[in-house]
C-alpha cells in the first residue's frame, strides 16, 4: 500500500472506532426521548460530570488503592443513574406531561446548574462558618483535565500498517458490548418490553397494567447511567473542560440519534459508525480535495452536518427509524 | 405607526395590551429627555434590552404562531451581525448595512424551507446543529472578526433611538401581521395542523412567512447588536445563549401572545442584571439563573401571561365555580 493509502485507511478506521463512542454517548439520550418524548440538554453535561469523577477518582483513588482509573467508568454508570433518578424525581417529573418548550428550560437548567457545579463546586460561606456540600471537580484551570495515573492516553498498538489509539479502541470495545446488551434487554425481559410499550403508545401501555410512570424512571435512570458510563471513557480520549460537551458532542450526539431512529438501540449503534465513518471520511475529502481551493480544514464537520440534513430529507424519520405516533 | 388607529382591530385584550404598549415605547421615547446628558449607563442597558426584546418578538412568532420549534436563533442572529459587519466594512452607511443584515437572513431562512420535511421535534433539532455549520462557512466567504468602523460608530443617545425604532417596528409589525389573513392562517396552524390543512390553508406557505418575517427580524436584531457591542467574531455562532435566551423570554411570558415576549424579556432582563449587579465579582449569579430557570419551567410551564388572565378571569368572573369549570375543561 502506498504511504497516502494507509493514511486513508487509518483515518477510517479511527473514524469507525471513534463511531463506536459516538453511539455510546447517544444511546442514553436516545432511550430517554424515545420514552419521555423530551430533549434532555443536560445528557452532555451528564457526560461531563461523569468524565470529571473518572478524572478525581484518578488522582485521589488511584495512587492510594492502585485501581485502575478505567474501572471508575462502572461507578460513574451507578452514581449518574443516582444523579439522573434524583433529577427525574426533583425536576423532570413535574415537567414532562407541559409539551416540548418547558421541559427543555427545565433540562437547559440543569445543564447550566451541573456545569457550575462541576466548574465551582457547591460551597456557602457565611461568616465563621463554611459549608461545603461539593467540592470543586474542575482539576484543569480552563485548559482541559485528563485522567492522571494511567497509561492509555499516549499508548497506541500496530495493527499490521495501521495504529490504533489504545482509549479510542477502549471506547469501542464497550460500545459494541454495552448497545446490544441494551438491545437484548429491550426485547426480551419484561422490563424492556414495557419500556418499548410505553415509548409506542404510553396510554394503551397503561391499560394493559404496564405501570407507566415506574417505567418512565426506569428509562431516565438508564439512559443517565449509559451517559456516565460514556463519560468515563470520555475522559480518556479527550481532555475535558466544563462545556466540552455542550461545544463539541452534543451536536454529533443529536445527529447520531436522528438518523438512528430514535429509541432503536441497534439503529443508534449503526448511525454512530457511519456518523463517526463520514466525519472523517469528510475529514480525508476536506484535506486531500478543498484543502486545494484554500477551503479550512474543519470542513469536514460541514461536510457532515450537509449528509445528515440531506440524509433526513430523505428520510425524515432516520435512517433505522420505525414510524412513530406523533 | 403612531397613525394606526388601533380601536378598528378586532379583539378587546389586544386593543388594551397593545395601547399599553405604544404608551410604554412613547414613554420610552422621551426617557431620554427627561434624564440627564452623563447618565449614559442606562441608555445602554435599555439597548441591549431592545436586543433581547427584538429577538424574543422573532422567536415567538416562529414557535409561538408558527409552531416552528427553532433551537437555532442564532444562526440568524449572527449571521445578520457578520453581513452588517461586513457591508460597513465594505464602506456601506449604517442602516444599509442593518437592513443588508436582515435580508441575510431573510435569504437563509428560504434556504431553510425544505425542513419543514421533518416532525417537529426533528426540526428542533435540526435547527440546533444548523449554526455548527453555519460558522465555517461564514469564516470562508464572509470573514472571521468584525468590527465596526469608526465612522458608523454613533453616541450612546443615537444607538438608543435607533434601538427603540427597530423595536417598535418589530412588535407591531408583527401585530398587525397577525391581525392579517397570515396572523388567522398561522393561529389555525398552531391550533390543529391537520384540521387547518384539511380546510385548505396552504401550510407550507404560511409557516414559510413566519420563518422568513422572523429570520428577517432576528438578522436585524443581530446587526444592531453589533453596532451596539462594537465588534464581534465567528465564535458566535457557537454561543448558545441567543438561541435559548429568547426562548425562555417567550416561555416566561407566555408562549404564542402579544404580550408573552414583552413581558418575559422584561422580567428576564431586570432579573439578569440584578443578579449580575448583586454577586459581582463572582460566579453565584449563574447559579441562581440556573436554579431560576427551572422553578419556571416547574411552576409556569405556560407563562406569565396566560396565568395572570386565567387568574383575573377567576376573579372577575362573578360564578367562580363556573369559571374554574371552564378553566379546567
Amino acid at each position: 500500500m502506498s504511504a497516502s493509502a494507509i493514511t486513508v485507511a487509518q483515518l477510517l478506521i479511527g473514524g469507525i472506532l471513534q463511531g463506536g463512542f459516538f453511539a455510546l454517548a447517544s444511546v442514553g439520550l436516545s432511550l430517554i426521548f424515545g420514552v419521555q418524548r423530551i430533549l434532555n440538554v443536560a445528557h452532555g453535561a451528564f457526560i461531563v460530570l461523569a468524565s470529571f469523577i473518572t478524572i478525581q477518582f484518578s488522582i485521589l483513588i488511584t495512587p492510594v488503592f492502585h485501581i485502575d482509573p478505567l474501572y471508575s467508568a462502572a461507578l460513574d454508570f451507578v452514581l449518574m443513574a443516582l444523579v439522573g433518578a434524583a433529577s427525574y424525581f426533583l425536576l423532570i417529573y413535574k415537567v414532562e406531561s407541559t409539551g416540548f418548550e418547558a421541559p427543555l428550560l427545565a433540562t437547559f437548567g440543569l445543564s447550566v446548574f451541573l456545569e457550575y457545579v462541576i466548574a465551582n463546586g457547591l460551597r456557602f460561606s457565611f461568616s465563621s462558618f463554611h459549608l461545603t456540600l461539593i467540592p470543586v471537580l474542575d482539576p484543569s484551570s480552563g485548559i482541559g483535565a485528563q485522567p492522571q495515573n494511567q497509561v492509555y492516553s499516549s499508548t497506541s498498538l500496530l495493527v499490521g500498517p495501521i495504529l490504533l489509539q489504545e482509549p479510542q479502541l477502549i471506547a469501542f470495545i464497550v460500545a459494541i458490548a454495552v448497545i446490544p446488551l441494551m438491545h437484548l434487554f429491550l426485547t426480551r425481559t419484561y422490563y424492556g418490553k414495557a419500556i418499548r410499550a410505553t415509548a409506542q403508545d404510553w396510554e394503551a401501555a397503561e391499560f394493559s397494567g404496564i405501570d407507566v410512570r415506574m417505567m418512565r424512571v426506569l428509562s431516565f435512570t438508564l439512559g443517565s447511567g449509559l451517559a456516565g458510563l460514556a463519560g468515563g471513557i470520555f475522559a480518556f480520549t479527550n481532555s475535558v473542560t466544563p462545556t466540552t460537551a455542550d461545544t463539541s458532542l452534543l451536536p454529533i450526539i443529536l445527529a447520531v440519534i436522528i438518523l438512528g431512529g430514535v429509541g432503536s438501540m441497534i439503529g443508534t449503534l449503526m448511525a454512530g459508525l457511519i456518523v463517526g465513518l463520514i466525519m472523517s471520511g469528510s475529514d480525508v475529502v476536506a484535506y486531500y480535495v478543498l484543502t486545494q481551493f484554500h477551503f479550512p480544514t474543519d470542513f469536514g464537520l460541514v461536510l457532515t452536518f450537509i449528509i445528515f440534513l440531506i440524509a433526513l430529507m430523505i428520510k425524515p424519520t432516520g435512517l433505522f427509524g420505525h414510524r412513530l405516533q406523533k | 405607526m403612531m397613525a394606526l388607529n388601533f380601536s378598528v382591530l378586532p379583539g378587546k385584550r389586544g386593543t388594551i395590551s397593545s395601547t399599553i404598549v405604544l404608551f410604554g415605547l412613547l414613554c420610552a421615547a422621551v426617557f431620554p429627555l427627561v434624564l440627564r446628558q452623563t447618565n449614559q449607563t442606562s441608555l445602554l442597558l435599555f439597548s441591549i434590552y431592545f436586543v433581547w426584546l427584538t429577538l424574543a418578538q422573532s422567536w415567538n412568532l416562529m414557535g409561538g404562531y408558527a409552531g416552528l420549534l427553532n433551537l437555532g436563533l442564532v444562526s440568524f442572529f449572527a449571521l445578520g451581525a457578520t453581513v452588517s459587519g461586513a457591508s460597513m466594512h465594505a464602506g456601506l452607511s449604517l442602516a444599509p448595512s442593518i437592513l443588508l443584515g436582515g435580508l441575510a437572513g431573510a435569504l437563509f431562512a428560504v434556504a431553510l424551507i425544505p425542513t419543514f420535511r421533518l416532525r417537529s421535534d426533528y426540526f428542533a433539532i435540526a435547527t440546533l446543529v444548523i449554526p455548527v455549520l453555519m460558522k465555517p462557512l461564514v469564516e470562508f466567504f464572509i470573514g472571521t472578526d468584525f468590527l465596526v468602523p469608526s465612522a458608523d460608530i454613533t453616541s450612546a443617545i443615537d444607538q438608543y433611538y435607533i434601538g427603540l425604532v427597530i423595536t417598535g417596528f418589530s412588535i407591531f409589525g408583527i401585530y398587525l401581521l397577525m391581525r392579517s389573513k397570515v396572523g388567522y392562517a398561522l393561529k389555525a396552524i398552531g391550533e390543529d395542523e391537520l384540521a387547518s390543512s384539511s380546510l385548505g390553508v396552504n401550510i407550507l406557505l404560511f409557516k414559510s412567512i413566519a420563518l422568513v418575517v422572523g429570520g428577517f427580524v432576528a438578522s436585524i436584531a443581530g446587526s444592531y447588536f453589533l453596532e451596539y457591542i462594537g465588534s464581534i467574531n465567528s465564535t458566535i455562532f457557537l454561543n448558545l445563549t441567543y438561541s435559548l435566551f429568547p426562548i425562555f423570554m417567550v416561555i416566561i411570558g407566555g408562549i404564542g401572545t402579544f404580550e408573552g415576549p414583552i413581558l418575559g424579556a422584561l422580567i428576564f432582563s431586570v432579573v439578569n442584571y440584578s443578579t449580575e449587579n448583586y454577586f459581582s465579582g463572582s460566579t453565584y449569579d449563574v447559579l441562581l439563573f440556573s436554579v431560576v430557570i427551572m422553578i419556571v419551567a416547574v411552576l409556569i410551564p405556560r407563562g406569565i401571561a396566560p396565568s395572570a388572565l386565567a387568574l383575573t378571569k377567576r376573579i372577575t368572573s362573578r360564578h367562580s365555580t363556573k369559571a374554574v369549570i371552564s378553566q379546567t375543561a
